[in-house]
């Protein structure tokens, strides 16, 4: 007797849809005549017998999801004894006692009595818990995903699939749940392993995550931005005592007054929208053999959080004054670590700023956002010794850096900017903006 | 280097010949006659339903649909609907994948070559994590559905919006997707990306991914007798 098993299409590809069986139970059926039809995340298949001879039972049923190996029909060779009672049939059921479910009953029914006693006694030893069978650890990447995005713990999720697996509608319904009762949120996720039991001898040194959704999003973003841009880079050096001063003297009344700090990100933001306006093309976006020239500004400030890297737009910074910037970029940088950005608070920008300061970086080359032409950089403020007037003296400097995309933008043009927002921050009058 | 044929039809091939001639190149391959291939061509407008379309995805009435002078057919690959008309690319790899495909490996194989394709025209687009196909933010570029016969050879493929009319989607819900919307290449580069553009670049891309080489065919031009033209 030859069992029919759900084939695997790929190597990450843990699960099948059983669409259409194309033979009935009782059917005669040559060796790769095709047998049944499945589905899998991104292909349909039809599949081909593994033997030739009668098939005298079909144990999934059409519209069925089952993981990889499962067991789906049996075929037996002409001249053959059908599968009840054969001898190997118990041992069969405690190898694989995930057989659980409508499908597995219906088998039991035509085996003798003390086979199918050995099938349920099988059903529950070694599992980890009684409701989760030995495969409920296989979870399809749609799981995995749902389980991401809505910060499930699966280890609290009930699988009814197959074996005990977690379907989508148990992730669904997991979550339903748990918004109608707020007061029982789960845990912080634990990163989902599904790496197979590494050697002994590399236990606890590796560990293997799937990517996370929006890390696989970031890295074709960022791919995507080297491959379709021509980057280039330069730097300037700011004297930011102007700015430091300023924040010092403002410091604590803004705090008290707003309810959050001021940093230099808003002085930034502020300088750099002016510079845009007065280089428009720093501005603009390539768009197949037209360039789209932007006279307004939408900056996209870069966001680090738990899970990565987002970079949330403030739309019309050119109509905004430093107040206004910096209670914007602290709205959407607060809704960006609490993940409750709207779709359209992260497209739309025609410039980012990025701003690596606060973890110590000297100096960096950003990556292109997308499709804008150019990324700023502003790193860690520090006092230095400058030269100024034939002396030396201790300021606060930082390195303002820039990637550009040099199909558009060309190097003058990029110093010309980068120098227009050095003079502003160095020699612009906050203070009256800030209307303290 | 593998080799394959190119089969590039001229004019618009009315989607039921087409259709049949995969069919019969997908048959022969599996019996181990002929040689990979990957057809290009254009159809007349065309709304296909896979395996899971739902009522509720079509939108117009099939008299509307032959009203507006477009066909509606039942086909046997995966997802469900999705339009082919003037200005958008269609590609059939019918490929010998092996005794054990990779059919997920496929299908991204596809998307990256749409990806690289389209890049090379100044447009940046990127997959989904969760749906098949290329996309410019939610908006769909270009439609992927693959069948495998006798899990080993590949039928169906991509559909890549050029400069189509994209007003024809009106009549459907795109793959069953009611909140995301289609593109076109030429829309996304501000100007018009045809087909004819797309071809050539479409082909260099596919020799890379795939590392084949694509051959035009011989003389006489055996495409003649794999897919019958016809004019709109």
């Amino acid at each position: 007797m030859t069992q029919v098993k759900m084939p695997q299409l790929g190597e990450t590809v843990v699960e099948g849809t059983i669409l259409k069986w194309l033979k009935h139970e009782g059917d005669t059926v040559a060796q790769d005549e095709p047998l049944f039809e499945i589905s899998t995340d991104k292909v349909d298949t039809e599949v081909p017998s593994p033997a030739a001879g009668k098939l005298t039972k079909i144990l999934v049923p059409e519209g069925e999801t089952v993981s990889v190996g499962t067991d789906l029909a049996e075929i037996t060779a002409d001249g053959e004894e059908p599968a009840a009672g054969t001898p190997e049939e118990p041992a069969k059921a405690q190898a694989e006692p995930a057989e659980a479910g409508p499908a597995k009953a219906e088998a039991g029914r035509a085996e003798e009595p003390a086979t199918a006693g050995a099938g349920k006694a099988a059903r529950t030893p070694t599992a980890p818990s009684p409701e989760k069978g030995p495969r409920s650890h296989i979870l399809s990447p749609l799981v995995r995903k749902l389980a991401e995005e809505h910060e499930v713990d699966l280890s609290q999720v009930t699988g009814t699939g197959t074996g005990g697996r977690i379907t989508k509608d148990d992730v669904l319904s997991f979550v339903a749940g748990r918004e109608t009762a707020p007061a029982a949120a789960a845990p912080a996720p634990a990163p989902v392993t599904v790496a197979p039991p590494a050697p002994a001898a590399a236990a606890g040194a590796e560990e293997v995550i799937p990517v996370p959704r929006v890390r696989g999003l970031i890295a074709e973003h960022m791919k995507r931005s080297l491959e379709i841009s021509a980057r280039a880079w330069n730097a300037v050096e700011v004297n930011m005592e102007n700015v430091v001063r300023l924040r010092e003297r403002f410091k604590e009344p803004f705090k008290a007054r707003e309810g959050f700090s001021l940093t230099y990100m808003p002085f930034v933001a502020r300088a750099v929208t002016e510079a845009l306006l007065a280089y428009p093309m720093v501005n603009s976006e390539l768009r197949g053999d037209q360039i789209v020239v932007k006279h307004y500004v939408n900056l996209g400030i870069a966001v680090s959080y738990d899970e990565g890297l987002i970079v949330p737009v403030l739309k019309g910074t050119d109509t905004m004054n430093l107040l206004g910037i910096a209670r914007g970029i602290n709205d959407l940088a607060m809704r960006a670590r609490a993940h409750q950005l709207k779709p359209d608070e992260i497209r739309g920008g025609t410039f980012t700023i990025t701003n690596p300061g606060p973890f110590g970086s000297l100096i960096s080359v950003p990556i292109i956002n997308q499709p804008e032409s150019a990324i700023l950089a502003f790193d860690t403020v520090e006092q230095r010794p400058v030269v100024i007037d034939d002396a030396i003296a201790i300021r606060h400097m930082v390195y303002l850096s820039m990637s550009w995309d040099h199909r558009l933008i060309d190097g003058a043009l990029a110093s010309q900017f980068l120098s227009r927002v050095k003079q502003n921050l160095e020699t612009w009058d906050f203070a009256e903006d800030l209307a303290l | 280097m593998r080799r394959a044929r190119l089969i590039l039809p001229s004019g618009l091939v009315d989607y039921d010949d087409a259709n049949a001639q995969m069919h019969a190149l997908a048959e022969a391959r599996l019996r181990g006659e002929g040689e990979d291939a990957l057809i290009l061509l254009e159809h007349p407008p065309v709304y296909t339903a896979g395996r899971r379309w739902k009522a509720d995805h079509i939108r117009w009435t099939e008299e509307r649909i032959r009203a507006a002078g477009a066909a509606l057919r039942f086909i046997d690959r995966g997802g469900s609907l999705t339009f082919h008309g003037p200005g958008q690319l269609v590609g059939y790899p019918v490929l010998d994948l092996g005794a054990r495909p990779d059919a997920l490996r496929f299908v991204r194989d596809l998307e990256e070559v749409v990806i690289r394709a389209a890049a090379d025209v100044g447009v940046s687009l990127h997959r989904s994590d969760v749906q098949t196909g290329v996309w410019h933010g939610s908006r769909k570029v270009c439609a992927i559905g693959v069948r495998l016969m006798r899990m080993r050879v590949s039928l169906h493929g991509f559909a890549l919006n050029c400069t189509t009319d994209l007003s024809w989607y009106d009549a459907i819900v795109p793959c069953g997707l009611a909140d995301e919307g289609v593109a076109s290449l030429s829309e996304l580069a501000g100007r018009r990306v045809t087909v004819d553009e797309m071809v050539p670049v479409m082909v260099r891309r596919f020799e890379e991914v795939f590392d084949l080489r694509l051959e035009p065919p011989g003389e006489p031009r055996p495409s003649a007798s794999y897919l019958s033209a016809t004019r709109a």
